[in-house]
């Protein structure tokens, strides 16, 4: 049973967190625009608004006022649904996890979270892994040979880095089993990482497990369709991938989701393995409402870290070729995260 | 049977095949151009300067009292290979020419800006500007006569522009011509000089 306190608070965080998502996935786009100049030696969009902040307002005025064309050949029903079917996962993925330090509320501890799930680590693979009907469906519905190249080829990436994906996230898991805690509870995933080791140095799965955290890394960039693995819509070979019949505002709900996917496999990530909103020093302060304002700053911070290494990557990574894509993650991070997995699980048995 | 045989590949290290050092590489490279120099040209505010060999908008030189040069002799015309320049000479009574233009106009549409008016007109009276914005509303607006041709001499008078001699340094470095001053050469080679940034100018919205 749920006190009334986590009541309220899970439903403001869940609005508030679905507003910050959808708008930080619009000020994303400018950002990627702005790197995208930075990274080749321009200035990126700098006119519209002061030094261009609000360009992105412009974008979305303008998708929204866009012709809306369906055309003759689509399955009606399939393509309009896919863009929500993208949409949704990617706005619901964020409800389980922990993005402050729990905290006592009328004697009532309360996480800040949407849903404390117990099984929090499947929620995630479970709606991660929704996504790709996103793309599937309208790339088929789109009833066009590029699109559908481009459906085929999201899937077949998706299964293939999933398990890559999942076995790490076992290593983390394992790191976190203890006797008589539920370690796929993500607030206790993040709880078991709050620790130190010779007194300084944080226990976050990051430094327990680096190859886990490099794997889980690559397949985050996978999952998203990023580049340097955004060979679902390679402008070069499918001319827009899935959403090439896409228009205006449908067109803009794929895009915007893509944004919001990488915001919240930022979230996942930090949340499994940088720690969550724990920051070293957070126990010596002193203050209850400090701590868990400080705790949520450290998590936003480490999540816009990662936002930025998205861009980043992208604007340095020429795109896999796509037998080198398949290689990769079947050849070679499907054996190195189960043999992460099996490190992992060797280490925790000797050492208990 | 003949065999061929292929060069392979060596094989890559580890190292190159774990992407990593290579990808961690090309990141510290795009980091420090997102610290580094802004190539681009913010093009209202700022623009390029050129050297005074570039060919621009023409003008029509003015004497000391402050009429056209021209002597509508129409050598310009003449040699101008996309006949855009139509003149219609005047008679008067003045002591150093008997002919004026009464109509002078250049098609900026049809021009090829070669510069050849600049180098046949023996008065020195064409010449072309470092002007590049050449913008009208029609294409009645970018025929340029007599007043909009001695209106852009009045803006550039201080301007340093090509002359019909400086023909004969550039026509040097042809290969069989008498060869140029290389210094002269030097100085007309590339047109583009630098940046003038017009503070007072406005964002364009």
């Amino acid at each position: 049973m749920i006190s009334q306190e986590q009541l309220i608070v899970s439903l403001a965080l869940g609005l508030v967190l679905m507003l910050a998502m959808t708008a930080g996935a619009g000020v994303f786009t400018f950002f990627e625009r702005k790197i995208a100049g930075w990274t080749q030696g321009r200035y990126g969009p700098n006119r519209a608004g002061p030094k261009g902040y609000l360009q992105f307002l412009a974008d979305g005025i303008k998708f929204a006022l866009k012709e809306d064309v369906i055309q003759d050949y689509v399955v009606k029903p399939v393509y309009v649904i896919a863009p929500g079917l993208m949409m949704i996962p990617a706005l619901v993925l964020y409800a389980a996890l922990p993005i402050g330090k729990p905290f006592v509320w009328n004697g009532n501890e309360v996480h800040l979270q949407v849903v404390q799930a117990n099984v929090g680590v499947l929620y995630l693979l479970a709606v991660a892994s929704i996504a790709v009907y996103g793309i599937v469906f309208g790339a088929w519905a789109s009833n066009s040979r590029y699109p559908f190249f481009g459906g085929v080829r999201a899937s077949a990436q998706m299964i293939s880095y999933e398990l890559a994906m999942g076995l790490s996230i076992i290593s983390v898991v394992l790191l976190t089993s203890e006797p008589g805690i539920n370690a796929l509870s993500i607030s206790n995933i993040v709880a078991g990482q709050t620790g130190y080791w010779f007194g300084f140095i944080p226990r976050w799965n990051l430094f327990a497990n680096p190859v886990a955290f490099v794997v889980f890394l690559v397949c985050m960039f996978a999952e998203t369709n990023r580049l340097p693995f955004d060979l679902a819509e390679a402008e070069q070979e499918l001319v827009g991938g899935y959403h090439t019949e896409y228009s205006a505002m449908k067109f803009a709900s794929f895009m915007l989701s893509e944004y919001v996917n990488m915001i919240t496999m930022s979230m996942v990530m930090v949340t499994l393995f940088v720690g969550g909103w724990h920051f070293p020093g957070i126990e010596a302060i002193g203050s209850q409402v400090i701590q868990v304002l400080l705790s949520i700053g450290a998590f936003g911070i480490k999540v816009l870290f990662f936002c930025f290494l998205f861009l980043w990557v992208r604007w340095t990574l020429p795109r896999f070729r796509y037998d080198q894509l398949m290689h990769l993650g079947w050849k070679a991070l499907l054996p190195v995260a189960l043999a992460s997995a099996l490190g992992t699980a060797i280490a925790i048995a000797l050492r208990v | 049977m003949a065999t061929i045989n292929v060069q392979r590949p060596e094989r890559l290290t580890l190292a190159e095949r774990l992407y990593l050092p290579a990808i961690l590489n090309g990141l510290r490279l795009t980091w420090r151009h997102i610290w580094g120099e802004r190539v681009t040209l913010q093009y209202p505010e700022e623009e390029r300067e050129f050297k005074r060999v570039y060919r621009g908008v023409h003008r029509l030189n003015k004497d000391d009292k402050g009429r056209a040069k021209c002597v509508a002799c129409e050598m310009c015309a003449a040699s101008c290979p996309a006949h855009c320049i139509t003149i219609k000479a005047t008679e008067v009574e003045w002591p150093e020419r008997d002919k004026i233009p009464k109509i002078f106009e250049i098609d900026e549409l049809k021009c090829i800006f070669c510069g050849y008016c600049v180098e046949a007109c023996p008065e020195d009276a064409i010449q072309m500007t470092r002007h590049y914005h050449l913008i009208a509303r029609s294409r009645e607006d970018m025929i340029f006569g007599l007043d909009k041709l001695l209106a852009i001499y009045d803006e550039t008078k201080e301007q340093e522009v090509l002359r019909g001699v400086d023909f004969g340094v550039i026509r040097a470095r042809i290969p069989g011509k008498e060869a140029g001053n290389p210094d002269e050469v030097q100085k007309l080679a590339y047109p583009v000089v630098g940046v003038v940034t017009k503070a007072e100018t406005h964002h364009a919205q």
